[in-house]
């Protein structure tokens, strides 16, 4: 295979494009894969058939997000004398903290996603979407804050609530 | 890799009723009998767009289990064939899509820069554009693998991946330039 690259004419990358949608063309439609991929899917939609949905820990969940996100948009609209009664971690210290932590309780979650019912594994994977856009929209005021406690303490609340959504999912007896 | 013929799914399109109509009942039976007819289409469809093939097995078995789960919205307005390979599609996206959010908050790495782990695609016969694809950028591979492909629009992948419509555009041509200098014979 030749990877460099030559000047061509326009007649050249015409032909050049007919030659590659001819290779297209050659392509099978389907490729057998290496080893029968069959029971593991029947092992997990068994699984699934007889499985109530775990509504439970997605109302809890769901619940704990509602929370955050309206403290987030309370913020965002200006007030930042929120009560702290815990003391005030500095966001640098927070990330110190709960990087290793993260990455550990991560790797749990990803080693045991798959065998997780797929609307669950759906539902809690969007909910860690929206703690990491909260995340991200904390991270960006305190750019401009970095002292504001309100703003460290909320980032230490959405660290505290996306450990919990993973400690749950990956310790739930129905998953 | 396995020498079966599965260029087309075996059997006629209207053969997939009844045995939708079953699965959807719980028949596990007619489910495998769905899956053995389609999942050299939906094997194909995730390795070219992994690039690899233990992601392509995994997320082969993922689409089937989403397939399963979610039997009871597919209406049968489109072909049950048409139904599981947009689904397959989209489990692909929606993984690589949280992979990349997942990984970049460790990571400085970005999607172009990122280099799949291996490119375990066998070489042979047809083999060198089936390699040439698996070792495109992911950005570009998916743009061309679903539209050149796979005969999606545009502005189909640019809705579905979350991108601009002049950026699925920029990617296809990019994958075709790298694969024109490629394949040069």
């Amino acid at each position: 295979m030749n990877t460099t690259r030559t000047d061509k004419t326009p007649v050249d990358e015409l032909q050049a494009l007919r030659q590659l949608k001819a290779d297209i063309e050659q392509l099978p439609k389907a490729i057998a894969p290496e080893r029968d991929l069959w029971a593991g899917i029947e092992s997990r939609i068994s699984r699934t058939a007889h499985k109530p949905r775990n509504a439970l820990l997605e109302m809890s969940v769901a619940a704990g997000l509602a929370a955050l996100v309206s403290s987030v948009m309370f913020l965002s609209f200006g007030r930042q004398d929120v009560t702290a009664p815990a003391p005030i971690i500095a966001y640098e210290q927070l990330d110190a903290a709960y990087g290793p932590l993260r990455q550990v309780s991560l790797a749990r979650y990803n080693a045991s996603a798959a065998q997780m019912d797929p609307q669950l594994r759906l539902t809690v994977e969007q909910n860690l979407a929206i703690i990491d856009k909260a995340m991200g929209e904390i991270r960006k005021a305190l750019k401009s804050r970095p002292n504001d406690p309100a703003l460290n303490q909320l980032l230490q609340r959405t660290y505290e609530q996306e450990m919990s959504v993973l400690a749950a999912v990956t310790t739930s007896k129905s998953i | 890799m396995l020498e079966a013929s599965l260029e087309l799914p075996q059997g006629s399109v209207d053969d997939d009723a009844p045995l939708v109509r079953a699965a959807r009942e719980g028949d596990k039976r007619a489910f495998e009998a769905l899956y053995r007819r389609h999942v050299g289409r939906v094997y194909a469809l995730c390795l070219r767009l992994t690039g690899h093939v233990a992601n392509a097995e995994e997320l082969t078995q993922d689409a089937f289990v989403r397939a399963w789960t979610h039997l009871e919205h597919f209406r049968g307005e489109a072909l049950f064939a048409t139904w599981l390979y947009r689904l397959t599609a989209n489990v692909v996206i929606d993984h690589q899509r949280k992979q990349r959010s997942w990984f970049s908050r460790f990571s400085s790495m970005d999607d172009e820069g990122f280099i799949e782990p291996s490119h375990e695609i066998a070489h042979g016969e047809r083999r060198d554009l089936e390699a040439a694809i698996a070792k495109l950028p992911k950005g570009a591979r998916q743009v061309f693998v679903l539209h050149d492909i796979e005969g999606w629009q545009h502005d189909e992948i640019a809705a579905r991946t979350g991108t601009a419509v002049g950026t699925c555009k920029a990617q296809l041509h990019r994958a075709r330039q790298l694969l024109q200098g490629w394949l040069v014979r």
